[in-house]
């Protein structure tokens, strides 16, 4: 599963789209509140981090995927709290 | 906080990055890459999920018995032998039979970067360094009462070596930041694909620390000198993958001959994939020499090849039949058999395959589509591949 966390539900939803047009299916959305539900549980192939978290610290996403499976891999899309 | 940050602080983590507003082309090398990584450590852990020394050849019987000998001594031992031919396997299979109750932790050597290695080894002190927030143990501590598998040893940079030497001397650590000497009790086992002698006389590596890296050497011969044990990994890995339900596969006779006489340069780890590849694309069924990949049956001297799917190669029809050919048919033939070599050499990373091809990405991602729905539909190949 791809996982895509992003605080505007839009924009997750954009990226979304774009994934499975490059023919990746199983591509999930989540707010940054609720990704740990989401992910916890399945096959984790990727999380891809939104531009904006919210109040949600990216370290806290980084280190969580990593508590769920080390070997997801994780993509940060231009993320404001890394400018 | 900036990405190189977030890379410091969790060395594990596979970190990509894309800028906004995204584009196909970086979202699909992205995707590439990540589909690459994943099937590398599929594979990886096809070969570590069991630590049983497959294969009858007299070299592997007498890895198993320096393996038993070695095991419930303390020695450092150094396992080498080319990448792919389970040095990893030896390692675990070393801290299974040592009795030793603590971990088993493995380390990449020339995974990690040059800079982030010590702390990697030996852990950092709060404030060692930006973004060290807290203390933090290392490899050789959280194998403490267990064995620390060192792989890829020959690529350790040279200050990391004389660092290593101190602890295999002394058994004890510092960390980065840190002024306490801290006790170990591990039990070390190193690897490496490299010569190390003459990494030793080009002056890569350290005379003293092979010395005491080598007190109990292990190599481990190259799958193309034992192709006695091609048959028992073949069944072991067919057997595993049936068991997890992914397909049964059975290999004909010709074909097992085939693989025996292929040079496997990827050894043990090439082999899994190719039967991880045969699962996927003849599920519930038998492989004949004739399913196998160009560059695996190109090796076996004396195989006759023939494939009746895709019909003559290109090369070995020179000059128009009498009977005439289907030059649209034939000339989709030649570019599926191109785009398959290309996506084979390039591990089904469509960028580099596509850079092999001398054609754009997308183009080849849109004929790779095109293949698939021919597949799907016979009827249309004929008109539209």
């Amino acid at each position: 599963m791809i996982l895509v966390v992003d605080s505007k539900a839009a924009v997750a939803e954009r990226l979304k789209s774009m994934i499975e047009f490059m023919d990746t299916p199983a591509v999930v959305t989540a707010a940054p509140g609720d990704w740990r539900e989401q992910a916890e549980g399945e096959r984790l192939d990727a999380v891809f981090i939104g531009p904006d978290l919210g109040d949600t610290d990216i370290a806290d996403v980084v280190n969580g995927v990593g508590e769920i499976d080390p070997n997801a891999s994780i993509v940060i899309v231009d993320n404001a709290a890394l400018r | 906080m900036r990405l190189d940050t977030l890379r410091s602080k969790y060395p594990w983590a596979r970190l990509h990055e894309l800028s906004s507003p995204v584009s196909f082309d970086a979202l699909g090398e992205v995707l590439d890459e990540i589909n690459a990584a994943h099937r590398q450590s599929r594979h990886d852990s096809a070969l570590k999920a069991s630590s049983r020394l497959i294969g009858d050849s007299v070299d592997m019987k007498l890895v198993r018995q320096l393996i038993d000998k070695v095991a419930s001594s303390p020695a450092t031992v150094l396992v080498t032998g080319e990448s792919g031919t389970g040095k990893e396997v030896i390692a675990r299979r070393i801290h299974e039979l040592s009795g030793r109750k603590g971990p088993f932790v493995a380390v990449n050597c020339g995974a990690i970067p040059e800079h982030l290695l010590e702390s990697e080894l030996f852990g950092h002190e709060k404030g060692a360094f930006t973004g060290a927030d807290k203390a933090r143990a290392g490899r050789f501590e959280q194998a403490s009462g267990g064995t620390f598998f060192l792989d890829e040893i020959g690529d350790m940079p040279s200050v990391m070596q004389v660092k290593l030497l101190r602890v295999l001397e002394e058994r004890v650590v510092e960390r980065v930041g840190g002024t306490k000497s801290i006790p170990v009790d591990v039990r070390l086992i190193a690897a490496t694909h490299r010569d190390l002698p003459s990494r030793i006389e080009s002056g890569d590596f350290r005379e003293d620390l092979y010395y005491r890296l080598s007190v109990f050497p292990i190599d481990v011969t190259p799958l193309r000198e034992r192709p006695d044990d091609i048959q028992p990994l073949i069944k072991e890995f067919t057997d595993r993958l049936r068991d997890e339900g992914a397909g049964n596969l059975h290999l004909t006779r010709d074909a097992i001959k085939a693989l025996e006489a292929y040079t496997w340069p990827g050894n043990v780890r090439e082999l899994v994939n190719l039967i991880e590849r045969l699962v996927v694309t003849k599920p519930n069924g038998v492989v004949d020499v004739k399913d196998l990949p160009g560059s695996v049956v190109g090796d076996a001297a004396g195989i006759e090849i023939v494939d009746a799917e895709l019909g003559p190669a290109p090369d070995e029809v020179a000059t128009l039949p009498a009977e005439g050919i289907d030059l649209k048919a034939y000339l989709a033939r030649i570019e599926k058999n191109l785009i398959d070599q290309a996506l084979e050499e390039s591990n089904g990373v469509v960028q580099h395959a596509a850079k092999k091809l001398g054609i754009g990405r997308t183009t080849l991602v849109e004929k790779m589509r095109r293949m698939r729905s021919a597949r799907l539909d016979p009827a249309k190949s004929r008109s539209t591949v």
